[in-house]
């Protein structure tokens, strides 16, 4: 006589783990997803920032062209052979930097250019080749 | 030799709970990302369309009638309002949004104008621009 010994498969437990798979790739790509919604709201906000605080400047630079033209020279602003200079303010790191040509009320821009005023810091911790070769 | 079976039906039970929980919860997560996302779009295509309409005055002078030839919608006086639907479409008549440009008290030899986009009863864009005028105005 045979012993027929049958090999059963644990059933209990199966679903309890598939279930917390289930459970914890549903967790993962929530919150991945809200991660990212308010990764590019933030970046929606900074670009919003950047646009209104350029208009905001590039407004006061018009106000101050208008009083050079009206023949009023403000503060802050640099006369050189009917070429006057000045700058307004963007955020912490620009600035709108402002060269125009006046004659009356005349005027022509040599200049309307956003520029960086933050101090650039070379970071040489990482080796880069030069072009020169070695030996 | 007792059976399995209730043991295995209580944890089947107990499973279905704890994802039916997870789900939910999820699901809410899913639903909040899907309309926030919806929201910045709005905000971010509102301050496309303000940009474009102060480019658009400035280049033309403060010119209205021009502007709107350019990029449409309608001027009353001092004012330009252009209407888009629910995809950012142009409308003739009433939409989801609105861009609206209203001039302020003119500063003599510049003008200003305040550009406003704003739908869903909130304001999604905001900006003054400012331009030269050929002469002061003499009020």
């Amino acid at each position: 006589m045979r012993d027929k010994k049958s090999l059963s498969f644990p059933m209990v437990g199966v679903s309890s783990l598939l279930t917390i798979f289930a459970v914890l790739c549903l967790t993962v790509f929530t919150l991945l997803t809200v991660a990212t919604v308010q990764a590019n709201g933030r970046m929606g906000e900074s670009a919003r920032q950047a646009v209104t605080d350029y208009y905001e400047a590039d407004s006061a630079a018009h106000g101050i062209l208008a009083e050079i033209r009206a023949g009023e020279i403000p503060d802050g602003v640099e006369e050189d052979n009917g070429v006057y200079r000045f700058s307004c303010p963007i955020s912490q790191t620009q600035q709108l930097c402002v060269e125009v040509a006046v004659t009356g009320t005349e005027y022509t821009v040599l200049r309307w250019q956003a520029q960086s005023v933050d101090l650039w810091q070379n970071n040489d911790k990482m080796p880069v080749w030069d072009g020169e070769k070695e030996g | 030799m007792r059976s399995k079976a209730p043991l295995a039906v209580i944890e089947q039970v107990i499973m279905l709970l704890v994802f039916a929980l997870a789900a939910a919860v999820c699901l809410r997560g899913f639903a909040w990302a899907d309309s926030t996302s919806r929201h910045n779009q709005n905000r971010d295509l509102a301050l496309v369309q303000a940009q474009n309409a102060a480019a658009i005055l400035q280049n033309n002078g403060g010119d209205l009638t021009a502007a709107a030839e350019i990029m449409g919608g309608r001027v009353e006086g001092q004012c330009w309002g252009i209407y888009y639907n629910e995809q950012w479409e142009q409308t003739d008549g009433e939409g989801a949004f609105i861009l609206f440009v209203r001039f302020r008290p003119t500063v003599s030899l510049m003008s200003t104008a305040r550009i406003t986009v704003a739908g869903n009863g909130e304001l999604l864009a905001e900006l003054t621009v400012s331009w030269q005028e050929v002469t002061a105005d003499e009020g």
